[in-house]
């Protein structure tokens, strides 16, 4: 009695081993029971025979060679199981096993039509599933993949008509999925004895390594799986390819199918991407237990449930499905690095890979540039020195605005790959563009430049002279500064020597010019600029100014108007515009361009600074009056010193992409910066001082103090706002608070120039003048260009009885303002673009 | 007279009456003499007179919304954006204005929807952390824990609302690629019901429209062909401006176009798009630029040529060489586990400890035999009356700190050497107090069996605010939380300023 029921604990014991796929216990096991009862031996040969092909089958390929190998080393098998099958003691559904496994060996041999006539002898199509061992289960599974697969290599049953070839395909897919059902049901069933067998609380070490799990379903298995949907594809039926895919991918999870899930999801995100359109996409359909269940198939646990997410668009299923084979992908990636791994380390990385190039493609569509960086960060783990990963997460950074993160990445790109010019091209661009990092972009700018290959160095040269530039105008001294500017010039120069037909050398050589008053010079490169890009923003500014610094003034107006024709949103545009009118002596004109950049402002900027209120509404009272302005006069736009003049440029130029940002499906947005609300509340305090200035050049006191106090409640720390203020006291004779309100101008931006100006002036204008003479010359340092403060200084000279230099100052003055335009050439921005 | 196909096709639609529209709609599309002849009049005589009336009628079967006639217009858009861009690059405004009221006339159609109203798209951002037909919400837990993570742990699916695109009532420099990029975004969503040779056409948008005004750069090695009649005078032309998002749309085309009907010009397109996006340093098209070309260095997913969309079965390596040894350490590897229960969590260190970022990395070359030797003596947590000592008397933080040091079997390694060493793999933690940075490494020595598993417990939220910064245990604990992702806080010993606490998470 005793000896019976340890021969069925050993038989039941022998059922799970052989379900675990561990061969060799179940072998031994055999070999225990066979020693107890002689009756066993068939079982033995036959779990001899199961074991040599499993273990076979594991690492066999299917080239030629190992085929040939195979008709030796399993002929061994063939045998044992043969004998298996005509044995007496063996239990019946041993018996069908061991012809389903002769089967699997035959296929194995590259036999096929013996496999074919194998599972046809036995009824595999009839055969019932339910209540089958787990193993049982496995086997029968695979004899259908196997089944299948058969079909396919065999040549097609002779003289077929299309139909009849039809037919031929529609029953090959047929096999394979129900391969597919079956296998899923079989790693389902073993999920949940896994489950049973290892209380989870124990935590530690649980089965999840095993062989099985560890070596997912076997190739035969995976093959039929996969087999399905892109049998599908292939006949040209694309909707029920995606379908098997969904169908699959449904399925409820098992431990041992995560990797086949990463493909199958990665793959049915391919088809998506490269196969559908908004169009033609199908969102997937309820799937509530499909088709009615016959004695030979199972149906597969599936996610059900109408609280779960359903995606409604094609990118949201391909959204979906990739942050799922993500997950799945970076928790597959080996981290170890040594070298026994490497090999299964380079395929769970490439793995990873493709799957975060897919999830790129469909996020940068979406303009998801966070979500995308967050991504890439938890890929660096298992992409060391990977420069692939590392440069598509710096741009990622980069476009969700992470300059200085990116910054750091690029170094490290920079250290992977040193060779590639890209790297410090962005690198300096981001410096320069973005950082204000002048030195380091300098350096980067070196590097690209130098790197040698022509576009990228041309663009180097490029980088590099806007770096000179940049600092030459912050260094005091004037030889530095000088240098700085010849460097710039030299460089723009290079740029344009290696890449003729680059506008951004020409413009941006043409500005450095202007800068330096060689107008003529200028002059050709800036319409040689503009004829490689006819509507190049910066060069039709650029252009405007030029013309305007020869006296053009109306044609300056011209050429500001026509460029306002391309760009109708542009405030740095109409700033010039309004003052070029103040000029050409038509005020009126001036003021009613004043009140467009009011238009525009509201209009661009009213909906964003709801959440903040700042001023009195003025402008809103303004701007709904349809009386036009009666008056004002040009502010100055920037001040070289904080750069603000690019604010407003690329505010304006970014409008479009910024009213369009929010358009998930087509656009993109361009590096632009978004326009902060602080800079919108910035620029309408700058239109105020603008139009201060010109009521007082009108002489309409009341009206410019208007301004100049809307402003203020505006923008109460602004230099700019305070020089204004201290115009309008001069102008009121009030010179002591004129005095003050420079001096607060000048401690808020001690290098702002007008101010500097407006001191000197009002000291002269009580005598103090050596005090006056210190602010202008200081004045004429920070810019020497500044005819006003030429002229002042050579004023202040000639009261303490310097003539000779005095006229020197005052000459210098007169030779400026000939070539001086009507707004200094600094509102133009040194940028890339 | 491949003219008087057109001239015919203009006369012979106004004639039509509107019940043989549908019919006729059908069957306008296969005549290849009609198309033949269209192409060739955008592509090669845009300034024939015939022009502006083509243009018109174009548009005129776009607007009659007859699904047919909107694609024989869409078919040509590609031709159009590049005879319009051309034509604009070398400041011929004048002689393109029927394609360009064509091309306005499209963005102005697409962007309402049939009932005139103002087209807005939703699109919800699916999360990991609600459930889907295609996963289980936990079975997945995000990685790592993120910030990212962390918001949208309890959150739906994120909805964005797209706003409505603007009226465009004529095209200036400002407006014209936000306008070409849109009609570009429609032609990409009815790309699969578009004839392959318009594919074509738009393979030689994009490699002309990114390559023209290149030619005397050595950047690109010109193995492709890159359309047809206009390699010789390459150089005359003024280079076309492009923006990002034109340049993304129009590599979302080609992907599409690549893999079904055009694999090489495609291939020489998506090149063209890539050096250019790299000229103009577009970072976002870049991106997607780099990952298609390195998707098809890189087998996993396939090239156009390897099957239906590049798909083909992907089996796993044979894993011969796995079933022998032991399993590489992955991510998964990586799991939580409940810490003994003789742990006793003080409430309130718990939840005002500082944070300490906690990094695993591997190849640490850090004396294992240090941990493996406190392996043995067990985590023991530090005596409660020490503590309180500590807590009164707060000047004496630092002292005290170093006397339980001392007390401990390892300084500044006990907690995570213990909870590794568990698992039998030398783990070192290196405390570094001035900064609040602790590292966990799993060294792989000669035993590098498993892999270490950090060992948590609940957290428990505290309820004494007070005692924040009160607390310089000695010996680091840990604490998890199970639910939301699984994470780890570790208290380093001697650390007492929380302001640098950073909280890193785990990978379970």
């Amino acid at each position: 009695m005793a000896a019976k029921t340890k021969v069925a604990r050993l038989e039941s014991e022998l059922e799970r081993a052989r379900g675990e796929a561990n061969w060799s216990k179940a072998f031994e096991l055999a070999t225990q029971l066979s020693n107890r009862s002689p009756g066993f031996e068939t079982l033995t040969k036959f779990l001899m025979g199961e074991k040599q092909l499993e273990e076979y089958s594991a690492v066999s390929k299917t080239d030629d060679q190992s085929i040939a190998k195979a008709k030796e080393d399993l002929s061994e098998v063939e045998n044992h199981l043969k004998e298996a099958i005509k044995g007496f003691h063996l239990r019946p559904e041993l018996k069908k096993e061991a012809q389903l496994l002769l089967a699997k060996a035959y296929f194995v041999m590259a036999e096929y039509k013996k496999t074919l006539d194998c599972l046809g002898d036995l009824g595999l199509d009839t055969l019932s599933v339910q209540n089958v061992s787990t193993r049982m289960l496995k086997i029968i599974a695979e004899a259908f993949a196997i089944k299948g697969m058969c079909l396919e290599k065999l040549p097609p049953p002779t003289a077929t008509t299309p139909l009849k070839q039809q037919e031929h395909n529609e029953r090959i897919v047929g096999y394979y999925e129900k391969a597919g059902d079956l296998a899923i049901v079989h790693l389902q069933e073993m999920d949940k004895g896994l489950t049973q067998a290892v209380p989870s609380s124990s935590g530690s070490y649980s089965g999840s390594w095993s062989s099985t799990s560890q070596n997912g379903i076997g190739t035969i298995l995976e093959t039929a799986l996969q087999k399905s949907p892109i049998l599908y594809i292939s006949q040209g039926k694309l909707n029920r390819g995606i379908g098997a895919f969904r169908e699959l991918l449904t399925a409820v999870e098992s431990r041992s199918t995560q990797s086949m899930r990463m493909t199958l999801a990665r793959q049915l995100a391919e088809v998506l991407l490269r196969g559908v359109c908004d169009k033609t996409y199908m969102p997937p359909e309820n799937v509530t237990g499909r088709k009615k269940l016959g004695e030979n198939t199972l149906e597969p646990r599936r996610y059900v449930g109408s609280s779960r997410f359903r995606p409604q668009q094609r990118d949201e299923e391909c959204l979906l499905l990739l942050i799922i084979a993500e997950s799945l992908a970076s928790k597959a990636a080996v981290l170890e690095r040594s070298p026994e791994v490497q090999e299964t380390k380079e395929h769970s990385f490439h793995n990873a890979c493709a799957v975060y190039d897919l999830l790129t493609i469909v996020l940068v569509k979406k303009m998801q540039y966070l979500q995308l960086s967050q991504s890439l960060e938890r890929a660096l783990k298992f992409s060391f020195d990977e420069f692939h990963v590392w440069y598509q997460f710096a741009l990622s950074l980069i476009c969700a605005e992470k300059y200085p993160r990116a910054l750091l990445v690029l170094e490290e790109c920079a250290k992977i790959d040193p060779k590639n010019p890209l790297v410090p091209l962005m690198s300096a661009r981001l410096c320069l563009d973005y950082m204000h990092t002048v030195d380091e972009g300098i350096e980067h700018a070196k590097q690209a430049a130098n790197m040698g290959v022509q576009s990228y160095a041309a663009r180097g040269h490029v980088a590099l002279g806007i770096g000179y530039a940049l600092k030459g105008n912050e260094v005091k001294l004037q030889t530095t500064r000088q240098e700085l500017q010849r460097k710039a010039l030299a460089a723009f120069n290079k740029a344009h020597l290696i890449d003729k037909n680059d506008h951004l050398a020409l413009f941006h050589m043409a500005l450095q010019e202007a800068i330096l008053r060689q107008i003529p010079e200028a002059l050709k490169h800036v319409q040689q600029a503009l004829q490689l890009q006819t509507d190049h923003l910066h060069s039709l500014h650029l252009l405007a100014l030029l013309l305007s610094a020869q006296k053009r003034d109306e044609e300056a107006l011209d050429m500001i108007n026509a460029a306002l024709q391309e760009y109708p949103e542009d405030f740095s545009l109409l700033f010039t515009k309004s003052k070029l009118e103040e000029v050409c002596g038509s005020v009126e004109k001036a003021l009613s361009t004043c009140k467009r950049l009011m238009l525009l402002w509201r209009d661009m900027f009213e909906s964003t600074t709801e959440s903040e209120q700042r001023g009195t509404g003025l402008l809103d009272r303004l701007t709904t009056d349809r009386r036009s302005l009666a008056q004002i006069q040009l502010s100055e736009l920037s001040d070289r010193d904080s750069g603000r003049g690019s604010v407003h440029e690329s505010m304006a130029a970014s409008r479009v992409e910024q009213a369009l940002s929010e358009v998930a499906s087509s656009m993109n947005s361009s590096l632009m910066p978004k326009i902060g609300l602080h800079q919108s509340w910035t620029l309408q305090a700058q239109i105020w001082v603008h139009l201060g200035e010109l009521y007082l050049g009108m002489d309409r006191v009341a009206e410019a103090n208007a301004c100049v106090t809307e402003a203020a409640s505006i923008l109460p720390m602004s230099h700019q706002v305070a020089y204004m203020k201290g115009k309008v006291y001069v102008h009121k004779k009030q010179y002591k608070e004129a005095k003050m309100c420079f001096e607060s101008a000048i401690s808020i931006s001690p290098t702002h120039i007008k101010s500097l100006i407006g001191l000197g002036k009002l000291l002269a204008g009580q005598r103090h003048y050596t005090m006056a003479e210190k602010m202008l010359k200081d004045a004429v340092s920070i810019d020497p260009t500044s005819h006003q403060a030429w002229q002042e200084l050579g004023k202040v000279l000639e009261a303490v009885g310097q003539f000779e230099t005095a006229s020197e100052c005052l000459m210098t003055a007169v030779n400026l303002e000939s070539a001086s335009p009507v707004v200094p050439f600094s509102v133009i921005p040194r940028t890339f673009h | 007279m491949p003219q008087g196909d057109i001239r015919e096709w203009l006369s012979r639609y106004k004639a039509l009456p509107e019940t043989e529209i549908s019919n006729y709609a059908k069957t306008i599309r296969g005549n290849e003499d009609l198309t033949s002849a269209l192409y060739d009049l955008l592509e090669n005589d845009r300034e024939h007179e015939i022009i502006d009336p083509v243009c018109h009628q174009l548009f005129e079967f776009y607007r009659s919304r007859v699904e047919n006639l909107q694609y024989f217009t869409m078919d040509l858009v590609p031709t159009l954006i590049w005879s319009y861009l051309a034509a604009i690059s070398r400041n011929q405004k004048k002689a393109i204005g029927g394609i360009e009221a064509c091309l306005l006339g499209i963005y102005n159609l697409e962007i309402v929807t049939p009932n005139g109203k103002p087209k807005v798209e939703t699109f919800s951002f699916p999360t990991l952390c609600k459930a889907s037909i295609y996963h289980e919400p936990f079975g997945l837990a995000a990685l790592t824990l993120t910030e990212a993570a962390l918001q949208s742990e309890h959150g739906e699916p994120m909805v964005v609302t797209s706003s409505a695109m603007p009226q465009v009532e004529h095209i200036n420099s400002q407006n014209r690629h936000s306008v070409l990029t849109y009609v570009l975004s429609c032609y990409s969503n009815v790309i699969c019901a578009l004839s392959p040779r318009s594919h074509m056409t738009a393979c030689y948008l994009a490699t002309r429209a990114c390559r023209t005004g290149f030619g005397d750069l050595d950047r690109v090695p010109s193995s492709h062909s890159t359309g047809p009649g206009h390699s010789d005078h390459i150089l005359a032309d003024p280079r076309i401006k492009v923006t990002p998002g034109f340049l993304v749309e129009l590599l979302n085309i080609v992907y599409y176009v690549m893999f079904t009907t055009q694999p090489q010009l495609g291939a020489a397109a998506l090149d063209a798009i890539h050096n250019r996006a790299a000229y103009e340093l577009f970072s976002d098209v870049m991106m997607v630029s780099n990952a298609i070309k390195n998707s098809l260095l890189v087998n996993p997913s396939g090239k156009p040529m390897d099957g239906p969309m590049g798909i083909s079965v992907a089996v796993s390596p044979a894993t011969s060489t796995l079933s022998f040894t032991k399993p590489a350490i992955t991510n998964a590897s990586f799991r939580t586990k409940k810490l003994p229960d003789d742990i006793t969590v003080d409430d309130a260190d718990a939840a005002t400890s500082p944070t300490i970022s906690v990094s695993i990395s591997e190849d640490y070359p850090e004396n294992p035999e240090k941990t493996k030797s406190g392996s043995k003596t067990g985590f023991k947590p530090p005596k409660s009356p020490h503590r309180k000592a500590e807590k009164s008397s707060k000047p004496h933080k630092k002292d005290s700190a170093k006397d339980t040091d001392g007390a401990s079997p390892k300084p500044g390694r006990s907690s995570l050497g213990t909870m590794a060493t568990s698992r039998q793999d030398s783990t070192d933690s290196n405390t570094n107090s001035t900064t609040g940075k602790m590292t966990v490494s799993v060294v792989k020595g000669q035993s590098k069996s498993t892999v270490d598993s950090l060992e948590m417990m609940p957290m428990i939220k505290s309820v004494d605010k007070k005692k924040y910064g009160h607390n310089d245990d000695s010996v680091g604990k840990v604490h998890a939380e199970r639910n939301s992702g699984h994470f780890s806080q570790v208290e380093p010993p001697g650390v007492n300023n929380q302001e640098s606490g950073v909280c890193t998470a785990i990978d379970t």
